[in-house]
């Protein structure tokens, strides 16, 4: 009897602090996260359409189909399409739906909601790379990627090897990358006023953009990115798992000096491929996954499609800004990103107040 | 049953356990005892396949754990932590990864799989508890939670590292009494406990370590009455028997030991 009746008043005061978000986050869940996905998923198709749509000159619904159908681009409506909308908008798709994914990965498998790529230093380690790359004149292709992708690689594993080193609090992560993000970003800052040419064709590197994307650059990157994308979503109970602690993980058999790197390459692989093309667009990693949390709760098999949906429109919707806001003039996206996600952030953070954070 | 052969285990250079050597039986809660930073943790560590052992062998039903592969052994031996973090995902999401060494591909839990959620969960008497964040538990409900998710995983043998600390007494009392249905209906239960009067209460089997060694493995009364417990943990213990329950009174040593 008196076991009962704790339990209930128990719940009900529960029931009465959470905000409305998170009362339907816990009966109706499933479902809740499957209309979610929907709503991400049209979000996503329709920051695409509209950034292809719009810009410099307006394209209509009639005109889009047109020059879609036409192969040979004899009108300058469908050159500006093929060449100048779609690679742009394939490029904000894959940099926001890479960045975003790796962002959660990383928090899941460092168990820390402060880690992302940004901070931890896998997209200064690309940028680093990408640096040299340009430097060295091989400023094409898979030559970016791939080095791309070593350089968010041997950063991810010096800032998790020192901390592990150290005792792997999560503030030993944290600041490690940021110290590797220091220097390695003070390199790439030496790359570019000594070799002046590196940093032509990036004018936004530092901050994050479209302006300068080819798909020379793109095709590569995505590439990597569609396969991390698809071996991120593969590990999504591992993933769940790995947050459960490192004992609970052996003690259900999986093998977590293993897995963690396996997953902390993934998460490398996605981000280096991003930065490659995109510059150094770190908030949507720290920033999609805290959102998406918010509203799901971690299981990463609902995190991570919504992830991929969210952090694509997202950042999809932040460079069609970027690009009307003062047009003719172009913002780079990694400024208006920080713009709106940046007090979006603080917002979430103040309605959480009691900090869960854990 | 698992059986543990002159096992000697330990964190980098140094052996924490020192030629250990016991059994595990099913249908019976083995409490293991002892001063904090004697290595019982350890031991259940080892047991769980989390550490290796130097040398010595670990066995299940006869087969060394050796040829086992991880994933096989979890679903021999369960093994609740003692700390671990609190994930932002349901009570029944996190019970459902109790089937993680069941996952085959294409990597998605299956209708079996949430049956037996549904049973664990009912067992242990959290049901309605599986919509819940874990995270907005108390101590006593994810306690029973993180044995439902042992139970989902469908093992012979469950180690739980102090399940009882950090509970308030009736949560204590719960948990005490979910291990001993768990023994009864036929599973190995190990667990590290420090009331004495629990383990008087509850356990069958009484493992007393000091210094990574076995000092005394027996009954409780016989463990618990011993002159080794006495000299172990540094007290005095008297043990009195009212009607059915025996309690167990420490006390300061009037001389050091």
């Amino acid at each position: 009897m008196n076991n009962g009746s704790t339990n209930q008043s128990g719940k009900r005061r529960t029931r009465i602090n959470q905000s409305d978000m998170c009362t339907s986050r816990m009966g109706k869940s499933c479902c809740h996260g499957k209309s979610l996905i929907w709503l991400a998923l049209a979000f996503m198709l329709l920051t695409a359409l509209l950034s292809i749509c719009l810009g410099a000159s307006g394209v209509s619904l009639g005109e889009l189909g047109r020059a879609l159908a036409d192969r040979e681009r004899s009108t300058a409506a469908s050159r500006i399409l093929w060449y100048v909308r779609l690679p742009r908008t394939m490029a904000c798709l894959l940099a926001g739906a890479g960045l975003a994914v790796s962002g959660a990965v990383i928090q899941g498998v460092l168990a820390n909601p402060l880690a992302s790529p940004g901070i931890i230093g896998v997209n200064a380690g690309a940028g680093l790379a990408v640096s040299i790359c340009c430097a060295a004149g091989a400023s094409m292709g898979w030559m970016v990627a791939g080095s791309a992708f070593a350089g968010a690689m041997l950063a991810a594993l010096v800032v998790t090897g020192v901390s592990q080193k150290m005792g792997a609090s999560r503030t030993t992560v944290v600041l490690g990358g940021v110290a590797v993000s220091n220097c390695m970003n003070a390199v790439s800052e030496t790359i570019t006023i000594l070799f002046p040419d590196a940093s032509i064709g990036n004018a936004d590197f530092r901050v994050g953009g479209f302006s300068s994307v080819s798909a020379g650059r793109l095709i590569p990157a995505a590439a990597f990115i569609v396969i991390g994308l698809i071996l991120a979503l593969t590990l999504c109970n591992e993933l769940d798992v790995i947050a459960l602690g490192e004992d609970t993980a052996q003690g259900l058999g999986l093998r977590v000096s293993v897995m963690r790197p396996v997953l902390l390459g993934i998460a490398a692989m996605l981000a280096g491929a991003c930065v490659s093309f995109a510059g150094l667009l770190g908030f949507v990693g720290l920033i999609i996954p805290h959102m998406v949390r918010h509203f799901v709760g971690g299981e990463n098999d609902r995190l991570l499609p919504l992830c991929i949906f969210f952090g694509a429109g997202f950042v999809t919707l932040c460079d069609l800004a970027s690009r009307l806001i003062f047009a003719p003039y172009e913002l780079p996206t990694g400024i208006l990103l920080s713009f709106i996600g940046g007090p979006f952030f603080i917002y979430l953070l103040w309605r959480r107040k009691g900090g869960k954070a854990s | 049953m698992i059986e543990l052969r002159q096992v000697y285990a330990g964190y980098g250079g140094g052996n924490v356990l020192c030629d250990i050597s016991a059994q595990f039986e099913p249908g019976k809660v083995t409490a293991v005892i002892g001063p904090n930073g004697c290595g019982k943790s350890t031991m259940l560590k080892t047991v769980a396949g989390i550490r290796r052992p130097s040398s010595g062998e670990i066995l299940c039903d006869g087969k060394s754990q050796v040829v086992f592969s991880d994933r096989e052994w979890a679903r021999e031996v369960a093994y609740l932590p003692q700390s671990r973090n609190i994930p932002e995902i349901t009570a029944e999401r996190m019970v459902l990864h109790g089937r993680f060494p069941y996952l085959s591909y294409p990597r998605r839990y299956r209708k079996e799989d949430r049956e037996r959620v549904r049973d664990a969960l009912r067992q242990v008497g959290a049901e309605t508890l599986a919509g819940e964040m874990v995270g907005s538990l108390s101590g006593g409900q994810r306690q029973k939670v993180y044995i439902a998710m042992a139970l989902a995983q469908d093992t012979g043998t469950v180690l739980m590292d102090e399940p009882t600390t950090w509970l308030d007494i009736k949560n204590q009392i719960e948990i005490l009494e979910l291990m001993k249905k768990l023994a009864e209906n036929g599973k190995c239960v190990v667990a590290v406990l420090h009331d004495l009067d629990a383990v008087l209460q509850y356990a069958d089997q009484v493992i007393l370590m000091h210094t990574g060694k076995i000092i005394a493995d027996a009954s409780p009364m016989q463990v618990c009455g011993s002159p080794e417990i006495e000299k172990v943990f540094g007290v005095k213990i008297e043990i009195q028997q009212t009607g059915e329950s025996r309690h167990c009174y420490a006390m300061r040593a009037d001389d050091p030991v």
